[in-house]
C-alpha cells in the first residue's frame, strides 16, 4: 500500500480507522467477519478491512443491510474494503 | 453505491438458486454407480481396449454422467458470479439434466447389447439437452460483466464442449443403424482433444485460478502465465484440425489421426504438466496451512494428471491397446474425477452456507461452514476414491476379472459415499 488509506478513501477525511486485516482468512470466513463487524457499527462510523481478494460475493448482503460501501483493489489483488453504517 | 473501482454489479438475484447446481450434484453419484455395475457386469472386458463398446459405455459413464454432470451444474453457478452475466431460462437447467441422464441411459444401454433405437433416442436427447444448455449460456458468455482469465477459460470450455459433442453425436451415429465417420481414428482423436483438453482441462484450469486461492489461500498465478497457458490451451486445441485437410499429403509416417495427436502436444503440456505443477508449488506455498480433505483430492489429482504424459509416451511406444485404456482411467477418473469429488466437497458446503446461513450472520447465530461437513467423511471418500484408482490401474494392467469387479464394487462405494455426503450438506436447514 503506497498510499495512506485517507487518500485512497477520500470520504474518510481526517479519519484513520484501523485497518484489519482478513487477508489469511480462507473463504467464507473474511465474509462472515465483517458481516459480524457490520453488526456492532454505530451510525456513521466505519470498519475498514484487507482482504485477499475484492469479496463480490459479500456487496449484495451489504446493500441489503444498508451499509455504504467503497472497495480499492491493490496489484497483489488484494482489496481494502470501507464499510459506513448509515443506521 | 460508489466504490473506489468497479465491481460488476453482483446481484444475489442474478445468482441461480441452489437448487439447479445441486440437482446436477446429487446425479455425479448415479454415474459413478452406473461405471461401477458396467465393470461388475463385464469385468476386464470393458478395460482390454478402447474401441470396445463395454469401454465405451464406462468411458462415457465417467465423462457424461460424473464429469459433465459436475462441470454443468457449476457453470450454472459460476458465470452469473464470475462473469458478472445471469444465465437466461435458467429454469430449463432440470429440462437439461433429465435429458442428459435419459440420453446417456439409451447410450449405455445400447453399447451393452440394447436395439438400435437406445441410440437413436440418446442422440436426441443430447441433442436437445446441450442446445438447452448452450445457448443461454453462451448468450451470458457473449458479453460478460468481467472478462478475466477465468472467463476466457470458461468461455473456451464452453466452445470446446459445443464440437466435442457434435463430433461425439456423429460418431454415435454409428451404433444407431449408419455408418461410422470416414477415418473414424481421427475424429476420435479430435473428440478426445477437444474434451480432455478444452472442456475439462480449460474448466479445471480456469477454475483453479479462483477456487485455489481462495478456498486455500495459495499464491494467486500471475496474468502473464495465465495467459500464456491460455495461449498454448487454445494453440493445442486448433492444430489437431489440421490433420483433416493434410491427409496423408504431407505426412507419410504419421496417419492422421497421429498427427492431431502430436497437434495436441502444446495443450497436453500445459494441462497434465505446467498447470498442475504451478498449482502443486502454490499449494505448497500457500499462507495459511490448514488441515484440508478436500486439498488431499486436488494434491492427487494434480499428480495424476503428471502421469499423464508419461503414460501417453508409453501408449506411444507400446501398441498394446490397455495402456490406452490406462491412459483414459488415469485421466478421466485419476485426475479430472479425483479434482471434482474435492471440490464438491468444498464448494457444496460453501454454498449450501452462502445461501442458507451467510445473510443471517452478525443478526443472530449462525454455523460455520467447516460445521457442515465433518473432515472424516471428506477424508472416507477420498480413500474410497483413491482405492478404486489403484484397483482400476491393477485391472487394467493385468486383465483379471475378478480385479475389474472389485474396482466396480469400490466405485459403487465410493458413490454411496460421495452420494451421502452431498445429501448430509444439503439437507441442512436454514431455519
Amino acid at each position: 500500500m503506497d498510499k495512506s488509506v485517507s487518500d485512497i478513501f477520500m470520504v474518510l477525511g481526517t479519519r484513520t480507522p484501523d485497518i484489519v486485516d482478513l487477508r489469511d482468512l480462507e473463504a467464507p470466513e473474511p465474509m462472515e467477519k465483517i458481516l459480524l463487524a457490520c453488526a456492532q457499527l454505530g451510525a456513521g462510523e466505519f470498519f475498514l478491512a484487507h482482504l485477499p481478494r475484492v469479496p463480490t460475493m459479500l456487496f449484495p448482503h451489504l446493500e441489503s443491510r444498508g451499509l455504504s460501501w467503497w472497495v480499492h483493489e491493490e496489484e497483489d489483488h488484494s482489496a481494502l474494503l470501507l464499510i459506513r453504517s448509515n443506521a | 453505491m460508489s466504490s473506489v473501482m468497479p465491481t460488476g454489479g453482483l446481484s444475489l438475484d442474478q445468482a441461480p438458486p441452489l437448487s439447479i447446481p445441486a440437482a446436477f450434484f446429487l446425479t455425479i453419484p448415479i454415474g459413478i454407480l452406473a461405471a461401477g455395475c458396467i465393470l461388475i457386469a463385464t469385468g476386464a472386458a470393458a478395460l482390454s481396449t478402447p474401441w470396445a463398446p463395454q469401454t465405451l459405455a464406462l468411458t462415457h459413464a465417467g465423462t457424461l454422467g460424473v464429469l459433465a454432470m459436475g462441470m454443468v451444474g457449476a457453470l450454472y453457478q459460476m458465470t452469473p458470479v464470475i462473469a458478472g452475466t445471469p444465465v437466461p431460462f435458467t429454469r430449463i437447467a432440470h429440462i437439461v439434466q433429465a435429458l442428459l441422464l435419459a440420453g446417456l441411459a439409451g447410450f449405455i444401454w445400447r453399447l451393452l447389447g440394447g436395439p438400435v433405437f437406445a441410440m437413436s433416442a440418446a442422440i436426441l436427447c443430447f441433442t436437445i439437452a446441450l442446445l438447452a444448455f448452450l445457448l443461454p449460456l453462451g448468450w451470458a458468455l457473449r458479453r460478460p460483466g468481467t472478462n478475466n482469465e477465468t472467463v476466457q477459460g470458461m468461455r473456451l470450455a464452453v466452445v470446446s464442449l459445443a464440437a466435442v459433442t457434435l463430433i461425439g453425436l456423429i460418431m454415435a451415429r454409428g451404433y444407431s443403424g449408419y455408418g461410422f465417420p470416414e477415418n473414424r481414428f481421427l475424429w476420435m482423436q479430435i473428440h478426445l482433444t477437444l474434451a480432455l483438453l478444452g472442456w475439462v482441462g480449460g474448466l479445471i484450469m480456469s477454475v483453479s485460478w479462483q477456487v485455489i486461492p481462495m478456498f486455500y489461500l495459495a499464491p494467486a498465478a500471475s496474468k502473464t502465465t495465465m495467459r500464456w497457458l491460455f495461449g498454448l490451451l487454445l494453440s493445442g486445441l486448433l492444430l489437431p484440425f489440421v490433420a483433416i485437410f493434410t491427409g496423408d499429403e504431407i505426412c507419410d509416417f504419421l496417419t492422421p489421426g497421429q498427427l492431431a495427436a502430436l497437434g495436441a502436444l502444446p495443450a497436453a503440456l500445459v494441462t497434465w504438466l505446467i498447470h498442475p505443477a504451478l498449482i502443486l508449488r502454490n499449494i505448497s506455498r500457500r499462507k495459511r496451512k490448514r488441515r484440508d480433505a478436500s486439498l488431499m483430492f486436488w494434491k492427487a489429482g494434480l499428480v495424476n494428471a503428471l502421469l499423464l504424459i508419461p503414460i501417453a509416451i508409453v501408449v506411444l511406444l507400446l501398441p498394446e491397446p490397455r495402456w490406452q485404456v490406462l491412459f483414459g482411467w488415469v485421466a478421466i477418473w485419476g485426475w479430472a474425477g479425483m479434482i471434482m469429488h474435492g471440490m464438491l466437497s468444498r464448494i457444496v458446503p460453501f454454498l449450501v452456507w452462502f445461501h442458507r446461513y451467510s445473510a443471517r450472520v452478525g443478526l443472530e447465530p449462525v454455523p460455520s461452514m467447516r460445521t457442515l461437513l465433518p473432515q472424516q467423511r471428506i477424508h472416507f471418500g477420498f480413500v474410497l476414491h483413491l482405492s478404486s484408482i489403484v484397483l482400476g490401474v491393477a485391472a487394467i494392467l493385468i486383465q483379471a476379472d475378478i480385479l475389474a469387479q472389485f474396482t466396480g464394487v469400490v466405485l459403487i462405494a465410493t458413490a454411496i459415499s460421495l452420494g451421502s455426503m452431498l445429501i448430509h450438506v444439503l439437507k441442512r436447514k436454514s431455519a
